[in-house]
């Protein structure tokens, strides 16, 4: 980090078309959904995610990536907003993070989230799914073994290989196990994180890993189905 | 279906002044230029106003200054500064002519209504219009032989509180079109792109000399610009001008402009602030002359004077860097900063408020806010 002047430098600013704008929690949940929306055809989407250089990122910075957004030139375009978050190891906090976001920017999210709101202007999808501990990645590791069934053996067998991780949190774990995955599959680059998987043709060894068409993602693209123009 | 973009500040969500020395708080304008109608409230220590090209900036900036009685002439001198040639030739078919551009939509039979609360005086408002019942006789013709003439007068009124309105009527005559003053205006200066440096900075800095206060500006000028080491007030071929010795050119001293225009826009800025204690400064398009590297300094230095003199300051500017730094020099001070975001919508201009705690998370975001 330089000094204030340093920091102005070379900036683009995010601009988007609307109508529909997707708020996830991090350039992973980004590129998933994107790829998702690609896949399915759906249209009229911009999706973003709190900006991890200006303070806390995932549902931390969740609260002022959506002010941002309401104070941005663009924001008269987006006629409907809706936030992609995870679980993570407890539903209910999680679930008051994302609505505490969202009232800061006037939006009373009713019970439960997932469900949108009166005029189809704001909806909450929580990720694995209402009130299931989890993140994007244990619903992407799902729908690997859904695949590749005889892969869940293997990650298990690789992670009672190695010192730590059945110690690690369940959430910690399920990132582990993914990014396995994908350096096992992905030659041109075994170190690709989620962000770019879906970014540019890989090489990949067998095909991605992940299914873009699992039916584990069936309830997302429903739910984003609902905002499509 | 509404945009976002809707839920800002508005008149009904106003309710207590901020906390923060603030003269404008609020600012009606109907039928000015390209505003039908524009309602502000809740308005900040500092205001910045930004939108795209023919959207209304300046405007709302020269509809700011002729509410707080900064000067109806100011009617006929933004033409100069709009580029307008300066000597008008004007003839009584052609006066009305003049002012149809200050109407929206060049309407002059809808009045055109500026009204403002400021914290001194309360309410106050400006009514321009025509007068279409009867003419108004104004002296016409050449030096030898002068000629009155009908046409129908412009009328700039005042009101401010209870108190009896000042009407002002521009005047036609031998040595121009002139216009009168009102008693209590809200001090106020209007700081034009193209014309930064100016004689009324040189009396400035006279008069801010006479009482010794000018080291304040001097110490700010040299601690942003540490080759300035002093200024003087010179002639300059007969006319007053500004001097500044410089670190690099021990010979002799430079009128300021000639050292840099970036210097001379800082030095007109700071002047105008501490010139116009518990008034309103207003800048067009701030950011001009200033390298990137200075804008948070130069920030700085700026919301400090405005605090220092309870001056609240009305800025455009088309620079994202210069918002950021703004947004920088503010963070923990969101309640002293809103984004005026001007634009052109069916043919009329609207402004948006942004207020401060958004305007620094989009920023921080990184999203557009210009």
């Amino acid at each position: 980090m330089g000094t204030a002047a340093e920091c102005l430098g070379g900036f683009v600013a995010r601009r988007y078309r609307g109508p529909v704008y997707v708020a996830c929690e991090g350039p992973g949940d980004c590129e998933f959904v994107r790829k998702l929306l690609e896949q399915y055809g759906l249209t009229g989407f911009d999706v973003g995610c709190p900006s991890d250089t200006a303070g806390p990122a995932g549902k931390g910075g969740l609260r002022r990536h959506l002010e941002g957004l309401v104070g941005s030139t663009d924001a008269p375009k987006i006629r409907s907003l809706a936030v992609i978050a995870d679980n993570d190891d407890r539903p209910e906090a999680s679930v008051k993070a994302v609505k505490a976001a969202l009232s800061g920017i006037g939006y009373d999210v009713a019970d439960p989230p997932g469900i949108l709101v009166a005029d189809r202007r704001v909806g909450v999808y929580m990720i694995p799914g209402i009130g299931i501990p989890g993140t994007l990645e244990h619903l992407l590791l799902e729908a690997v073994f859904d695949a590749h069934a005889n892969l869940r053996a293997c990650v298990d067998e690789f992670c009672s290989c190695t010192v730590h991780p059945l110690g690690w949190s369940s959430n910690a774990q399920a990132k582990m196990r993914l990014q396995t995955l994908i350096a096992a599959h992905c030659e041109d680059n075994p170190g690709v994180p989620l962000r770019w998987i879906w970014a540019k043709e890989r090489k990949w060894s067998g095909g991605n890993p992940i299914p873009i068409e699992s039916n584990r993602f069936s309830e997302l693209v429903s739910f984003l189905r609902q905002f499509a123009s | 279906m509404r945009g976002l973009g809707y839920d800002q500040a508005s008149t009904e969500e106003w309710v207590n002044p901020p906390p923060e020395y603030t003269m404008v708080q609020k600012l009606d304008i109907d039928n000015f230029r390209c505003f039908r109608n524009v309602r502000l409230a809740g308005l900040t220590r500092v205001n910045i106003l930004t939108g795209g090209n023919a959207s209304g900036k300046t405007a709302l900036l020269e509809a700011l200054f002729l509410a707080i009685g900064g000067g109806s002439e100011l009617a006929l001198r933004i033409r100069q500064w709009r580029g307008l040639p300066a000597d008008l030739q004007v003839t009584s078919i052609s006066f009305p002519q003049l002012w149809r551009d200050l109407f929206y939509h060049f309407d002059s039979s809808t009045p055109i209504l500026l009204a403002l609360v400021d914290s001194e005086f309360g309410s106050r408002s400006l009514e321009i219009t025509y007068t279409t019942s009867g003419t108004y006789l104004l002296p016409l013709g050449g030096e030898s032989h002068p000629q009155r003439t009908g046409t129908l007068p412009l009328t700039f009124l005042y009101r401010i509180r209870d108190r009896e309105p000042q009407a002002i009527v521009a005047e036609l005559t031998e040595q121009g079109i002139s216009l009168g003053s009102i008693r209590d205006p809200i001090p106020g200066v209007y700081i034009s792109p193209g014309i930064a440096h100016s004689p009324t900075s040189v009396t400035r800095f006279s008069d801010l000399s006479k009482v010794n206060r000018e080291k304040e500006v001097v110490r700010a000028l040299h601690e942003e610009f540490p080759e300035i080491e002093s200024l003087s007030v010179e002639v300059h071929f007969g006319k007053s001008v500004l001097y500044a010795s410089v670190s690099s050119v021990p010979e002799e001293k430079m009128p300021v402009e000639l050292v840099s225009s970036g210097i001379s826009k800082f030095l007109a800025i700071l002047l105008a602030i501490a010139a116009t204690p518990k008034g309103v400064v207003i800048v067009d398009e701030i950011e001009n002359g200033f390298h990137y590297s200075h804008l948070p300094s130069v920030w700085k230095t700026i919301l400090d004077f405005c605090s220092r003199f309870d001056v609240q300051m009305f800025a455009s500017t088309h620079s994202m860097e210069f918002l950021r730094a703004a947004v920088i020099e503010l963070e923990a001070h969101e309640d002293q900063i809103c984004l005026l975001r001007a634009r052109k919508t069916d043919g009329a201009c609207e402004v948006d408020q942004v207020l401060g705690h958004r305007l620094e998370a989009a920023v921080a975001e990184g999203f557009e806010v210009r």
